[in-house]
Formats: C-alpha cells, sequence, structure tokens
C-alpha cells in the first residue's frame, strides 16, 4: 500500500489553512509533535516522504506559531469547539455505521437548531474509524474555556435534561409511544454519545481530515448533505481502486457488500480493511 | 432646572442619561417630580416611563454617597413620616406618603441593615404579605437589591440567601427583567419570555444555573419566569460570595483527584486531561513542585524534564506567569471524573 499512500499524501487537500494548526505524527512508537507548515505544498511533501507516518493529527487551536516547542510561544489565538463520537466496536459495519450516523444526525441537529450554528460554520469529518469528528467554527464558540465548554458538553449529554422531558409531557407520552415503537427510548434520543474530555480540552489535537487511518480508510470531510449516503468503504470517498480476491472469516454487510464466509470479490478498500483488523486475506489483487 | 422637571412630568425625558456627577437638588427634584406624578396618574404611560427613569436613577444611587441620601430625606414632606433613630428607620404607615416612600425608605434602611423585611415584620410596618403586594415592591425592592450587591460588609450566608429568595420571588416580573439586564445588556424581554444569546449566558458568572436546565433555541436561551427568578438570584448570590460568611470548611483534596492519584500511583495511563486535573489541584493546595514531579514518576511515560515543564507550566512559572485555575467540581463532573463522595 506503500506506492499508494505516498500517491495520495502527494496530492491530497485537508481543506484547512495549513500555516495555523500545529501538526503531529507517528511512526511506530514514535510521537512527533509541534510541527509546523507554511504551505499545503510543504505538508504534502513531508507526508509522502517515507517513512509515511500512520497517523497525522493537527492541534484544534490555532495559533501564530505553530512550531514552537513552548505553549506560550505557540500564540494561541482560539480553539474550534470539537466534538467527537466515539463508538466502540471489534469492526465496522454498515449496521453501526448506521448508529453511528444517527449520533451525527442527534449533534448536527442540536448544534443547528439548539445553539444556532449556520451550515457553513460546521465542519465535519469521517474520524477514520470509530465515528466522526464535528468542528464549530461560529464566532460565538471559537474562544470558549474549558468549563464553558464543559457546560455545553453537560447540555448534550446530561439525560435529566428538564425541558426534554417536559416537552415529551407536552406530547401526552404520545411521542414517548412512538418512540418506544420504534425501539428507542427518550434518553437514547436526547442524549449524545459524545466523548466529554475532547470537547473540554482546549489543547487538543484530532486526527487530520483526508488523512489516511492506519485501519485503512480515509477520514473523509462530508458535508450534512453527505451523511446519509456516506460510507467510508464507498468508491466516493475511498482512496484506493481496485477489485480483489479475498478469503474472508465473516458474514456481514460492509458498504452495501454482502460479505460470506470463504472467497468474496470486493473492492479493495474493504478487503484492505478487514485484513487489517484480522478478519480475512487477501488472496489476489485484480485491477 | 425647571424645564428638566417640567419634561420629566410631561413624560419627555425617558431618555435621560444621568451620571453621578448629578447635583443634590436635581436628584431630589427628579425624585419628588416622580412620587406627585404616580400619585397623580398611579397606571398610565407617564408613570411606566417615569418608572424606567427611577431606575435608571437607581443605578446611579450606588454611586452617590450616604450624605447625599441623606441630604433628599431631610426634606421636610417627607421627613414628617419618617423617624430616624440610629441604625434604624421607621415609617409611618398611615401616611398618604407611604407607598411612594417605600423605596426612598428601603434605600435608607439598607445602608444599615439588610434584613429590611424582617425589620418590617417585627416593626409591623408591612404587617401581612397583602400589604407587601399593595405596596407593589416591583422596581422598589429591586432597588433594594442593587444596594445590596453594592454592600460591601460581610454578611451570613444564610440570611443572605433566604432574604434574596424572599425578594425575588416578590417582585414582579418586570423587575425581574431589570434586574436581570444589570448583568447583562443582552437579556430581551419578548412577550412573556426573557431570551438570551447562549454566548452571552456562558460569560455570565453563575454557580447553579446551567445550560442543561434550560431551553435552547437558534442560538438562543428562552427563559420563562420561573427560569429568569432561578437565574437572578443566582446572579446576584454568586456575585455577593466573596462577602458572604460560609461556616468554616476544611480545605482538603477532592475525592474524585484522590482517586486520579490513587489510579495514577498504580501506574494506569492517564489522558492529558486527568494529568492537568491532579497537577492544577494540587498547585492550589500549595504542594511544592518537585512533590509533584515525584508523584507523576508513576506514569508510564514519566520524562521528568517535560514534567518538571508542564507543572511549572500550569503552576505559572514559565511563559504566560498566570496560574491555570483548576478545573470546576462540575467540569470534573462532565469529564466523567466524579467518584460521587464529596457533599
Amino acid at each position: 500500500m506503500i506506492h499508494e499512500l505516498i500517491e495520495y499524501y502527494s496530492k491530497f487537500d485537508p481543506g484547512i489553512s495549513v500555516e495555523h494548526y500545529e501538526f503531529a505524527v507517528r511512526r511506530g512508537n514514535k510521537f512527533v509533535r509541534h510541527l509546523g507548515f507554511k504551505s499545503l505544498e510543504e505538508l504534502r511533501r513531508y507526508l509522502s516522504r517515507p517513512p509515511i507516518p500512520e497517523d497525522v493529527y493537527r492541534s484544534t487551536y490555532i495559533c501564530l506559531s505553530p512550531s514552537s516547542q513552548d505553549m506560550d510561544e505557540k500564540m494561541i489565538k482560539m480553539t474550534e469547539l470539537f466534538f467527537e463520537i466515539d463508538l466502540e466496536f471489534d469492526y465496522l459495519n454498515d449496521r453501526i455505521l448506521d448508529d453511528m450516523k444517527f449520533e451525527l444526525w442527534k449533534l448536527v441537529d442540536c448544534l443547528r437548531y439548539e445553539f444556532g450554528v449556520s451550515e457553513s460554520d460546521l465542519k465535519i469529518n469521517f474520524s477514520g474509524h470509530r465515528g466522526f469528528h464535528v468542528i464549530v467554527r461560529d464566532k460565538d464558540f471559537i474562544n470558549l474555556d474549558q468549563d464553558q465548554r464543559a457546560e455545553i458538553v453537560e447540555y448534550m449529554t446530561n439525560p435529566d435534561c428538564r425541558y426534554i422531558k417536559e416537552s415529551f409531557v407536552v406530547f401526552r407520552g404520545r411521542l414517548s409511544r412512538i418512540s418506544r415503537l420504534i425501539g428507542h427510548s427518550i434518553e437514547k434520543f436526547s442524549v449524545i454519545k459524545i466523548d466529554p474530555k475532547s470537547s473540554i480540552d482546549i489543547h487538543r489535537l484530532k486526527r487530520l481530515e483526508e488523512s489516511i487511518h492506519p485501519c485503512g480508510l480515509k477520514a473523509s470531510v462530508i458535508s450534512i448533505d453527505e451523511i446519509d449516503e456516506f460510507s467510508p468503504f464507498i468508491q466516493e470517498y475511498s482512496w484506493i481502486d481496485g477489485t480483489c480476491l479475498f478469503d474472508s472469516k465473516i458474514d456481514d454487510v460492509i458498504g452495501g457488500y454482502r460479505i460470506h464466509r470463504g472467497l468474496n470479490r470486493l473492492p479493495i478498500i474493504i478487503a484492505n480493511y478487514l485484513s487489517n483488523r484480522g478478519l480475512g486475506e487477501i488472496k489476489k489483487i485484480e485491477k | 432646572m425647571g424645564e428638566i422637571v417640567k419634561s420629566l412630568s410631561d413624560g419627555l425625558l425617558d431618555n435621560i442619561v444621568i451620571d453621578s456627577e448629578i447635583n443634590d437638588f436635581l436628584i431630589r427634584r427628579l425624585l419628588l417630580s416622580e412620587i406627585n406624578i404616580r400619585t397623580k396618574s398611579a397606571r398610565s404611560a407617564t408613570s411606566i416611563k417615569l418608572r424606567r427613569l427611577s431606575w435608571a436613577l437607581a443605578q446611579n444611587f450606588i454611586k452617590i454617597s450616604l450624605q447625599k441620601i441623606r441630604m433628599f430625606l431631610d426634606d421636610p414632606i417627607l421627613l414628617k413620616y419618617i423617624e430616624l433613630e440610629p441604625r434604624k428607620i421607621r415609617v409611618d404607615s398611615n401616611s398618604p406618603l407611604w407607598k411612594d416612600n417605600y423605596r426612598i425608605a428601603l434605600l435608607f434602611v439598607n445602608r444599615y441593615s439588610i434584613d429590611f423585611l424582617k425589620y418590617c415584620r417585627v416593626r409591623k410596618i408591612v404587617p401581612n404579605q397583602e400589604e407587601v403586594s399593595l405596596v407593589n415592591p416591583g422596581p422598589c425592592t429591586l432597588e433594594f437589591i442593587i444596594e445590596l450587591i453594592s454592600h460591601r460588609g460581610h454578611i451570613p450566608a444564610e440570611v443572605y440567601r433566604s432574604y434574596v429568595d424572599d425578594v425575588i420571588n416578590e417582585i414582579d416580573f418586570e423587575a425581574v427583567v431589570f434586574g436581570l439586564r444589570l448583568f447583562s445588556d443582552s437579556f430581551e424581554k419578548r412577550d412573556d419570555r426573557v431570551f438570551i444569546r447562549v454566548r452571552d449566558f456562558l460569560e455570565l458568572k453563575r454557580s447553579e444555573v446551567s445550560l442543561k436546565d434550560l431551553n435552547l433555541y437558534g442560538g438562543f436561551i428562552r427563559l420563562n419566569e420561573d427560569d429568569s427568578r432561578a437565574l437572578l438570584e443566582d446572579l446576584i448570590l454568586t456575585k455577593m460570595k466573596p462577602f458572604l460568611k460560609f461556616k468554616k470548611k476544611r480545605r482538603m483534596i477532592p475525592p474524585c483527584i484522590e482517586k486520579l492519584i490513587t489510579d495514577l500511583k498504580n501506574g494506569r495511563d492517564l489522558s492529558h486531561f486527568e494529568r492537568f486535573a491532579i497537577a492544577s489541584y494540587l498547585i492550589h493546595f500549595g504542594w511544592e513542585i518537585d512533590k509533584i514531579v515525584d508523584l507523576f514518576r508513576h506514569a508510564p511515560d514519566f520524562d521528568e524534564e517535560t514534567t518538571r515543564y508542564q507543572i511549572e507550566h500550569i503552576a505559572g512559572l514559565r511563559g504566560r506567569k498566570e496560574k491555570y485555575r483548576p478545573p470546576s467540581c462540575r467540569t470534573l463532573k462532565v469529564a466523567g471524573l466524579c467518584t460521587n463522595e464529596c457533599r
């Protein structure tokens, strides 16, 4: 995959103004922080030069001098409001992806309709494996301190939100019956499964948009309109083309493909992911 | 001067800005003219406008000295009904001027004593609840609160809390809105609700009312009457906290931090935020840097230089020379670190 990675990173575009963020990379167990790049070109050159880093991170804070070692010399201007949806699972299939999107929709709707954040200030990307990242760039929310961020997190994660309970009372239980009918509790609707610590911490690193997760999936940036169709396994959000023969150890539906135990013809992106997870073996690559 | 008072009685002066430099005579005349007009046309549009003016004045009173208040209280008409005792004041509740003077009396009294309602009850000035509502303690009582906020002696917390609670639940909604606007200009009243931008709300210094109890819509918080009262009470109490006398509590490391320290000693790999919480609390409790660095030796990825640098940074010995505030109890709770063992 090295050649594909080199080729990918030499052309990739994370869609952020590179010069204001601090970057960090991991190669094996070596972690390099305080990286700064003056231009996208410089970042591409760095990432596409072997050894290719396994993880690429960027800061959620925007600073004037990202490569300074000292936190003060970095001159941090602001910290984006950052949310991370992070689910636990063995491997990603279409059912889990739907659960992840359910949480993402709750978060996006809460930010749009309750906090009044406009669509253009909401940046969503797939986290690369276990969930989604949402960045808020609204000027009202970029300069909050830890305690203020904690209050927002509390609002989103507290199951005893008084107003939600009251509005269910207003519906005279009808809504709660409907919610039971479709198999979700009120709590499932009101509590958003975000990771509190990532949102509270103001000196946080997050996976760089559009970079490749070690599991082989791309941390694609997606717009709100794309959420429903999104899957890291489909062509549009993949970074390697081609199909292969794959000897699978599982029976499941991934990326719309019905996978059976034994040999399957699959897109490389799915086969590569499953073999990284130890769920099978690539037998033959067909271009 | 006469012109100002005339346009005031015509209700034209609702936009006047009065600064503390204004002379005593003007203040006295403004007050008196307001009283006259209020008694003449109790609920007309003019009286509403004037009420706003009286609020402007009320804010002003914070700045003027006791001596000046005494000066306008020296007015023979008012003085006839007000009996001054050392540290106390008595208002003749049978006087026709009683209702109008109520606010002036309040203003004066609380220079000396904070527990005015209690005092009134003892003195039988306002013997029962009906009379309190008859007096319409709306903006009047609020001025009292403004005075309370500017009070700078130590007050027993319990007494103050129950007093503010009494008052906030007695004043009318308009007065509550006015009170909220003392804390932030961005409170806006529309129909029977008060609105404030989420961002401005987060900036307010509060201790109890938090986002999770409130109704958010389109970037605004929508407060109903009960929410508004609860918020105003919280804002007043938080602002007054440094002047309240609390029963002394022993300062000790909170159990959640104790637990993190135990985890650290057992070699658990703590997150950045958890490490920050430990370090900032220990610094807050006056531990020496070396002692804290030693504690972090238990961390699986311990590096003396980095650790010392980080801790000195949190202690404000480096860089900005600013000590980091330890995360609040609520923040620790939200981060899932609370052990539910304290209070």
